[in-house]
């Protein structure tokens, strides 16, 4: 499948943040943005959120008490050992094992669910619409495919007027 | 809102986002020099010797060390201590400044933060040893076996160790590997060569910097983050709790906890200053790491050392106001004055006294005088914990136990190896990754200048 | 640049005036104060003067509160809390006063300390070894030491702070900063001592080389917790008009932090004694094991560590004032119950809550909010010439 992307390329914040918010207000839909490094006002413009922190949260809910549950089952209830004197259940040792045991947890089930959501893994191939993306330049990409022509060039001179270096047009096929 | 022309840039010399790439992928595509291969010569041969040291070690067993029955705890457990210490400079760095708002951590992070990886990695060759047979360590697994099933001791600190080691190196590692997705994706990115395009291709996981992956990337640095430094904390605190939770005079006392993980980030720090001496030297990448750095590592060092020479005190007076004989003992006799207490003025001298020379602005501002005082505090910091771990043990409640000991040949060999190593991955992290985070210095470039207002 | 601002915002309120009602109410509560510690004079000399050092202590551990956090800023050179220096500033004016009473406890020293009886002394080998630190004279030579250099160091600052007021350039600032680093490292270790001291010396026989730390980490956990209270109040009667979510994000944190730490100290002392079980220290806990003391003991941890942690850790609702005040309201009471805790088992012995206590705490509140409200409308609200200032009152972030 091959679609057309518009795209606009910027040399500095500033102008990419102006250009976002004109497209915007055009309600002309912006495929994605793609920048060197984060910037906070271009996720909250285009109302990207993660639930990542949720998952997060609970994770360590779950580990902890899965944890807790695992050292009293071992501890208590399956192999009951005196060690000099504490009670079989321990709570305020237990403690410090099952913090770190749930960092653990929530560590390795976060970078998965990471790595699947962000479809992120090794060897994955990059679908890249710019190069210069992930060096010095900032570009917002436009699916005139989806948008149709009239409105792609609209966004184009949207996009030069508000201070673009250059507009590409771009056929990607599609790797699937 | 920064005040940059009261607290100066934080990358000097106007730099474009291309010239940051450039400037930090130049040494991963030049040719390095006659130091590095002459460098990494000298310190692969350190490795071999501890790698002979270890078989040793494994194929005749830990007789071949100086241990004996009263100091069970040698150069290994020191050796441990020290290197985790260490390994925590990383996440301190990134963790604690970012926690603190200290902007200024963006271009040492990556380095801290490969400091710890192989630091850590060497920290946990010791205990692995220690266990004599190290092919069932494996026995450590808490998982249903045909021995009972006998579980491991839950309440044990050595087990705590063992978590906490894992944990900690797994998550320093996914945390600096992380960090690098956008730069792996710079060099694919930028670079002429296809073999550097495969290989920084397929470790940069399909990165392109869209907002979808900015965001979820956001979210789990902020994740791991968080987490981070809580482990951070406990790890060492858990390290601690192995002597702590004990009784023997010197080791059971209530401040060890916060003391060693402060001790840690000490070490750590003074590592990540040497370091940074030398690939501001070597790299001349001055205007990522500035004299402002420098400085500002030298003053969070000269304000540990104040607390660590406070920590000191507290000790040894507490010795005294707890009237307990055993630990009066232990540390005006044994420790203060006595067989062992070069190590304990070493320790002194070198983590309490020498940094304060920081307080001299003609100091902070020279190489060598920031080289040799952070070398000063890790050699300080390795008395320490000398001075824990064998003068408890050799002189403990029993006169007929007292012994002295010194290490073998096998045992210096391992932590001569264990420095190689070190050298060795810290080598090969300068060559070929990018050895300042370039995607997060792009984000504060402009900070506090006129674009950003 | 930085004048221009201030002069440019409109309705800046910079002069604090105690209104009627806040003098007739301090007032009141000050003659409630003296009237629960007359009754309990008259009534129980003994409960009387632990309540007295408990109060004493609670109060004197704010200000230093207040102290930490002032020397904090300048050390760590943030440029977010610059606008609200001042408030620390009048927390420090407590300090002369807390001297004032921490000396009167020289007429009940016999009551609140085991060591300071002769007889006890005389007979018992570890006293007696302490006795040449925990004896009544060398006691009161430190406890003016320590009160001479912390009130000498924090009108220093306060000097400082109000001549940058009237002089341009940042020379009083670099001042403050190298006074600052300076007296952290005395304030560290003094008041160590002092918690030692005034504290743990009440139970004569046990030690723990963490107690100084935690004492000193509450104290400046519960003097944040008053400042952040006291801003916004002064907040809710239109000043610091430039106060915004990210301020209270960052005083939340504060909080959140600091909580933790203590926490972390908490457990630290408590599992280490409780994990080597040795007689001589697992004592202390031992007696606040026993029926009753034990409430306070699980209310102690969960009030000053579990609520600010919990409420305090979703982003939104640490920049949310009212949850920061509930969090504030606990901590106040945290604090009272921590030093009841460590002070009234080795003194009265009696778990013990009624006119006297409650009077005393009440009168003490009146006397702090009224010597902390004067030096307030004393100066600007808002100091002026501080070189960061300026990001104090834009202050945002990501």
């Amino acid at each position: 499948m091959s679609t057309k992307y518009k795209i606009g390329v910027f040399d500095e914040e500033k102008t990419l943040v102006a250009s976002i918010k004109s497209l915007q207000e055009r309600n002309l839909a912006i495929f994605d943005v793609f920048t060197p490094y984060p910037i906070h006002e271009v996720l909250h413009l285009l109302k990207r959120k993660s639930k990542l922190p949720t998952a997060g949260l609970i994770y360590g809910i779950t580990g902890a008490l899965s944890v807790l549950a695992f050292l009293y089952y071992t501890s208590v209830l399956d192999w009951p050992i005196d060690y000099g004197g504490k009670p079989f259940n321990s709570f305020p040792s237990f403690i410090v094992i099952t913090i770190v045991l749930t960092i653990l947890i929530v560590t390795i089930t976060s970078l998965f669910t990471f790595s699947v959501r962000a479809k992120l893994f090794p060897g994955q191939e990059a679908v890249i619409f710019d190069e210069r993306a992930t060096d010095d330049k900032f570009i917002i990409v436009i699916d005139a495919g989806l948008l149709g022509g009239e409105a792609a060039s609209e966004a184009g001179r949207i996009m030069s007027e508000s201070g673009a270096v250059e507009i590409l047009e771009k056929d990607l096929t599609e790797k699937k | 809102m920064y005040n940059r022309s009261i607290r100066g840039p934080l990358v000097e010399g106007n730099k474009t986002y291309g010239q940051i790439s450039s400037d930090i992928m130049a040494p991963i595509d030049a040719r390095p020099g006659m130091w590095w291969y002459l460098t990494m010569a000298i310190a692969s041969v350190a490795a071999l010797f501890g790698f002979y040291a270890i078989y040793i070690t494994v194929s005749k067993g830990i007789g071949t060390w100086g241990l004996n029955n009263s100091v069970g705890w040698g150069w290994e457990i020191i050796n441990f201590v020290w290197w985790i210490g260490i390994g925590h400079a990383g996440t301190a760095f990134s963790i604690f400044l970012l926690i603190l708002r200290q902007r200024w951590r963006t271009s040492i992070n990556r380095a801290a933060e490969a400091m710890t990886v192989v630091a850590v990695g060497c920290a946990a060759l010791f205990p692995a040893l220690h266990m004599g047979r190290v092919w069932l360590a494996f026995f450590i697994f808490p998982y249903p076996n045909t021995r009972g099933p006998l579980w491991v001791n839950f309440n044990s600190p050595l087990f705590w160790d063992f978590i906490a080691i894992s944990a900690y190196l797994l998550i320093s590692f996914s945390f600096w590997y992380m960090g690098m997705l956008p730069d792996f994706a710079t060099i694919r990115d930028k670079t002429t060569s296809k073999v550097k395009k495969a290989v920084y291709g397929f470790f940069s996981m399909g990165w392109t910097g869209g907002s979808h992956q900015w965001i979820r990337f956001e979210s789990l640095s902020f994740i791991l983050g968080g987490i981070a430094a809580v482990l951070v904390v406990s790890v060492h605190s858990i390290v601690s709790t192995d002597f702590a939770v004990g009784v023997i005079p010197g080791w059971h006392t209530t401040l060890f906890p916060p003391y060693f993980v402060v001790g840690a980030i000490f070490s750590g720090f003074a590592m990540v200053m040497t370091m940074m001496v030398v690939v501001r030297k070597v790299y001349k990448l001055n205007d990522y790491i500035t004299d402002n750095h420098m400085d500002a590592i030298a003053r969070i060092l000269t304000f540990i050392s104040l607390i660590m020479g406070t920590a000191y005190a507290t000790e040894v007076f507490m010795a005294w106001y707890s009237g307990n004989e055993y630990e009066m003992f232990t540390f005006f006799r044994n420790r203060v004055t006595g067989e062992y207490s070069v190590q304990f003025w070493g320790m002194v001298i070198c983590n309490a006294i020498i940094p304060q020379l920081f307080w001299f602005r003609k100091i902070r501002k020279s190489t060598w005088g920031l080289l040799w005082i952070s070398l000063a505090i890790n050699l300080g910091m390795w008395f320490e914990r000398f001075n824990i771990v064998v003068t408890s043990l050799a002189n403990d409640f029993l006169p007929s136990n007292w012994v002295s000991y010194t290490p073998t040949i096998i045992e210096i060999g391992i932590y001569v190896g264990t420095i190689g190593l070190f050298v060795v991955g810290v080598l090969l992290f300068f060559r070929y990754i990018p050895m300042i985070a370039i995607s997060e210095v792009k984000g504060v470039l402009n900070i506090g200048s006129k674009i950003d207002d | 640049m930085e004048n221009d601002n201030i002069q440019n915002m409109p309705f800046m309120k910079e002069n604090l005036r105690l209104t009627m009602p806040f003098k007739v109410i301090t007032g009141i509560l000050i003659a409630l104060g003296l009237a629960s510690v007359a009754f309990g004079f008259i009534q129980d000399p003994g409960r009387t003067w632990a309540n007295y050092l408990v109060n004493n202590y609670y109060f004197f551990s704010i200000a230093m509160g207040g102290v930490f956090f002032f020397v904090i800023q300048y050390i760590s050179q943030a440029g977010w809390s610059a606008g609200f220096k001042r408030v620390p500033e009048a927390m420090m004016a407590w300090i002369p006063f807390a001297a004032v009473f921490f000396l009167l406890l020289y007429f009940g020293t016999h009551s609140i300390y085991h060591w300071s009886h002769d007889e006890a002394v005389a007979d018992d080998k570890l006293l007696a070894h302490k006795s040449p630190f925990l004896n009544v004279s060398f006691f009161y030579i430190r406890m003016v030491f320590y009160f001479a250099l912390w009130i000498i160091f924090a009108h220093l600052l306060r000097k400082f702070s109000l001549k940058e007021d009237l002089e341009a350039g940042t020379k009083w600032f670099e001042k403050s900063e190298m006074y600052s680093k300076v007296f952290v490292f005395i304030l560290a270790i003094t008041f160590s001592f002092a918690g030692i001291d005034w504290i743990m010396s009440i139970d004569a026989h046990w030690y723990s080389t963490l107690f100084a730390l935690k004492n000193m980490v509450a104290a400046f956990l519960h003097g944040s917790s008053i400042l952040i209270l006291i801003v916004l109040l002064l907040n809710g009667r239109g000043f610091f008009p430039f106060l915004n979510k990210y301020h209270l994000h960052d005083f939340s944190r504060y909080l959140f932090m600091l909580a933790i730490v203590w926490g972390y100290f908490w457990f630290a002392q408590f599992m280490i004694i409780w994990y080597g079980n040795i007689p001589e220290e697992t004592i202390y806990y031992s007696v606040r094991w026993e029926k009753g003391w034990q409430t306070l003991f699980f209310l102690d941890i969960i009030v000053n560590w579990a609520v600010p942690f919990f409420l305090l850790l979703p982003i939104k609702a640490s920049r949310n004032k009212y949850v920061i005040l509930t969090v504030i309201f606990f901590l106040i009471i945290g604090q009272y119950i921590d030093l009841y805790l460590q002070i009234m088992p080795g003194t009265t012995g009696e778990l013990k809550f009624g006119m006297i206590e409650a009077g005393m705490f009440l009168g003490y509140a009146g006397l702090f909010a009224l010597v902390v409200g004067i030096s307030l409308s004393k100066a600007n609200l808002i100091p002026k010439n501080h070189p960061y200032l300026d990001e104090s009152l834009n202050h945002h972030f990501q």
